[in-house]
């Protein structure tokens, strides 16, 4: 039978339709099964976490029985379904008590990637920690547990070991990863090693579009291997500390959830303050920044500014500021001296904020002098000269001691704020420094920021090393040119 | 009298003066074709210099052009003229120079190689720029800024692929297929070791590597452009300069030598200035495409393929397609698009259309 052209045309469409249709029913039942949309944002990740404060308690049982009373379902009180099987019943607050008194042997938790993971109750933890954002909040956890360790890192945090001086176990091959970034390649054998080694190895990264993108097909279903993703830099830094406390620590009450307690409460001291006082000031009254990586402060070699959409969760318009990044666009954008004149005009630019870095512990007060000063001579004549330039070390804005950047950015926006003026940058500094036992290192900086600078420096700049470079290479290549074309006798 | 394939019989003076009426009328057309190839670059370049994301009205811009020319030891004391003279007329002559390049070196390889589909990077030179700029952002490599760095590391990688050339070309015949497959060989390696580069780097290195490649004027002001412009005049002069020798090997290796032409050593030369122009662009823009391929089609349309005419041309087209391209990367969003994108955006669709369109006798 031969098929007419509209036909097989027709045919052609409702195959794609029916697959389509298929592939949609598909998906949706699998996120369905696999990820919980939660209409609130608890501190602390964890199921059975009814009432969205930091700690599960008797409180999220009286939470719970509230609901199971009013008749409410695990869509509407997701954080209510402590073991996690989509009812809330009486087995939950049965659950939830297990959690406080200590005999919880699994935890139901959400990630960094709004999937709903477990997590095996362990008395001691063996950490590969990937990336050094997420070693600072394990470092700063796990300083006074005796028994755990970090046994592997991803090779960023070799870079960066000198810092972090945290022994890393020499058996087996001490446990670099490959990169376990973006591109997500592992080294297999080394996580099956130290596996084999230790009985059990929790990898602690963030989200799966940047980290070890290929973790979870490859290690999975092995109970002895969890992976946990939760926000040490990307979302809420406070969140993920508290989550990762809670997991490693909360139902043993070990020094690991002592540690993200006193956290808290160092946290709140400064944020809670700086929330209440910025909540007095009208918005007219807040100062127009801009956060920005300036090219050759950096790896990078351009300029890019960091709109309130790009990923990173201790920015400073977190502190009272209006972050006019967006003007350029969203997430991490390339700019150029004009832009900024054009951000100028249109907006006013009052605080620039320059972030370095590779500023771990030595060269740090050369870093934020030299990062203000290459802002000044990128940008000098197209900003006002009023426009306030700083800078401060990379540790001190991102992961754990995100406070410290808080802390600066608040007293640089409002210094005549009189509860802001009472702190002052480098005890905060110090006082991180003392929670993740390195109150006693001197090789980690004490200047932590600098600033103000005004673009109204002279500024010199040469081309002359382009010069002798392009002449160097001609007479190079004319050399080499004659040589193979002169004409042999 | 035999002209060309068709042989003609030429009988009467009537014939001979309708031959050159149509080769004046030829004449004629082609240097309307040039002279509306310079008013188009003029006119782009006017309405360029006014395009940018900072708002300056039309005649403010060229009063303040016009002011500036007549005083140009005056310093710049205004948001305004610092924009116009220190960001946009660099950046102006950055793309005009640049596109200008590329394209001369692409009808050179075009012609040198008798290949439609070469362009400058053909011999794997944008490969090596890619990998010495990758070096030298993962390594912080700083020769005064690591921006200089990346740029004096991406030269001289872009130049490896010629240097390899070179050699090979003391053991075996200079032919275009050699150059191309050694070119394509070394391309392969530099792309493997930068991509090994681009797996155990970190995140953030990788991504500034990677909007390397993508080619951006924004690296443009007056420090950088005398070098690449420096490059790119004389290296285009040389080039005009042998369009004679271009001419005689776009008929056959075995006709160039007949005619006195050495075939090998013009190569060569035409290799290495073609590899010097190209990497002197690479190295402070990044990848550009599709310049130095599409522009010499384009000019091929209306000038023929006589490389007399072919290479200016070439050179005034490959700048007007690089600043219209940089007008629309401009005009799109609040901060420019890099400009690499856009030129692949366009540059492909008008190639597929110059293919099938073209007309064979063109080569």
């Amino acid at each position: 039978m031969i098929l007419s052209k509209y036909k097989i045309l027709t045919m052609a469409v409702l195959a794609v339709a029916a697959f389509a249709i298929l592939a949609i029913g598909i998906t949706a039942e699998n996120d369905a099964a696999s990820v919980n949309d939660y209409s609130s944002d608890p501190i602390l990740w964890i199921y059975g976490n009814a009432d969205g404060d930091y700690d599960i308690d008797s409180n999220d049982v009286a939470v719970i029985n509230a609901v199971i009373a009013a008749g409410g379902t695990a869509a509407a009180y997701p954080w209510c379904d402590a073991n996690n099987d989509g009812v809330i019943d009486s087995d939950d607050a049965t659950y939830v008590n297990s959690m406080i008194n200590g005999t919880a042997k699994v935890l139901y938790y959400l990630n960094i990637d709004n999937k709903v993971c477990s997590f095996k109750v362990r008395d001691h933890m063996n950490i590969v920690s990937v990336n050094q954002c997420n070693l600072q909040t394990v470092n700063l956890l796990m300083n006074k547990d005796s028994q755990s360790k970090v046994v592997g890192g991803d090779q960023q945090i070799y870079k960066y070991n000198r810092v972090f001086n945290l022994t890393f176990a020499d058996k087996p091959a001490n446990g670099v990863l490959k990169t376990g970034e973006k591109n997500g390649v592992v080294e297999d054998e080394i996580i099956y090693t130290l596996e084999a080694y230790y009985g059990h190895v929790e990898i602690t990264l963030g989200s799966i579009a940047r980290y070890g993108t290929q973790l979870e097909e490859k290690f999975g279903d092995d109970e002895n291997i969890s992976i946990v993703r939760l926000p040490s830099w990307e979302d809420n830094t406070l969140e993920g500390v508290m989550t990762y406390g809670y997991l490693f620590g909360g139902v043993q009450k070990s020094t690991f959830w002592t540690q993200a307690v006193a956290y808290y409460d160092w946290y709140m001291k400064y944020f809670g303050t700086i929330e209440k006082e910025v909540a007095k000031i009208s918005e007219s009254a807040r100062p127009n920044i801009l956060t920005m990586y300036v090219k050759d402060c950096f790896d990078g070699a351009t300029n890019q500014v960091l709109s309130t959409t790009s990923g990173d969760y201790e920015r400073s318009e977190l502190c009272g500021g209006n972050n006019v990044g967006d003007f350029f666009g969203t997430g991490y954008v390339d700019v150029t001296a004009e832009d900024m004149a054009a951000c100028q005009a249109s907006k006013g630019i009052d605080i620039i904020y320059v972030e370095p870095s590779g500023v771990y512990g030595d060269g740090g007060k050369e870093y934020v002098t030299k990062s203000v000063q290459l802002c000044i001579d990128e940008f000098k004549g197209y900003i006002s000269e009023k426009t306030a330039i700083y800078s401060l070390s990379f540790m001190a804005t991102t992961a754990a001691p995100c406070v410290v950047g808080y802390v600066f950015w608040a007293k640089t926006m409002f210094p005549n704020n009189a509860a802001f003026a009472k702190w002052n940058v480098d005890d905060v500094f110090a006082e991180y420094l003392a929670m993740s036992g390195w109150a006693d290192r001197t090789d980690i900086s004490d200047i932590v920021s600098y600033g103000p600078g005004y673009a109204k420096e002279e500024s010199s700049g040469s081309s002359t090393t382009y010069i002798i470079i392009a002449v160097v290479a001609i007479i190079i290549i004319g050399g080499a040119a004659y040589f193979f074309t002169r004409k042999k006798p | 009298m035999v002209i060309g394939k068709k042989k003609t019989i030429v009988t009467s003076d009537s014939d001979v003066s309708h031959m050159f009426t149509e080769y004046r009328a030829s004449r004629a057309k082609k240097a309307m074709a040039i002279i509306l190839m310079i008013v188009a670059l003029l006119i782009a370049s006017i309405y360029g210099l006014s395009v940018g994301s900072y708002p300056i009205d039309f005649v403010e811009v060229y009063n303040i052009v016009i002011d500036h020319l007549f005083h140009l030891d005056d310093p710049l004391t205004t948001t305004d003229e610092r924009v116009i003279w220190n960001t946009r007329m660099p950046r102006l002559l950055f793309a005009i120079v640049s596109g200008a390049g590329l394209a001369v070196a692409g009808a050179a390889m075009q012609s040198m190689m008798k290949n439609p589909l070469a362009d400058p990077y053909t011999t794997g030179i944008s490969s090596g720029a890619s990998f010495g700029a990758v070096v030298a952002i993962a390594f912080g490599i700083s020769i005064g800024s690591i921006s200089t760095g990346t740029t004096v590391l991406a030269f001289f990688f872009a130049l490896v692929p010629a240097a390899v050339i070179l050699l090979l070309s003391t053991f075996k015949k200079t032919s275009p297929s050699m150059m191309i497959l050694a070119g394509l060989s070394v391309m392969y390696i530099f792309n493997a070791m930068t991509q090994y580069m681009m797996l155990v780097v970190d995140s953030e290195t990788m991504e500034a590597a990677y909007q390397w490649t993508i080619g951006t004027l924004n690296k443009s002001s007056w420090s950088t452009l005398p070098i690449m412009a420096i490059v790119v005049i004389f290296g285009s002069l040389a080039i005009m300069n042998m369009s004679k020798y271009l001419n005689a090997m776009n008929s056959g290796d075995n006709y160039a030598k007949t005619v006195g032409v050495d075939v090998k050593r013009i190569r060569i030369i035409i290799l290495v200035l073609v590899s010097v122009i190209a990497a002197s662009i690479v190295s402070f823009t990044g990848i550009i495409g599709f310049i130095g391929l599409v522009s010499p089609h384009i000019t091929r349309i209306f000038l023929g393929s006589d490389n007399k005419l072919l290479i200016p041309g070439s050179l005034m087209v490959g700048a007007l397609v690089m600043v219209v391209c940089d007008i629309i990367a401009k005009s799109f969003t609040t901060t420019a698009l890099p400009i690499g994108i856009v030129t692949a955006f366009i540059g492909g669709p008008v190639f597929l259309t110059l293919i099938i369109r073209q007309k064979k006798e063109v080569w």
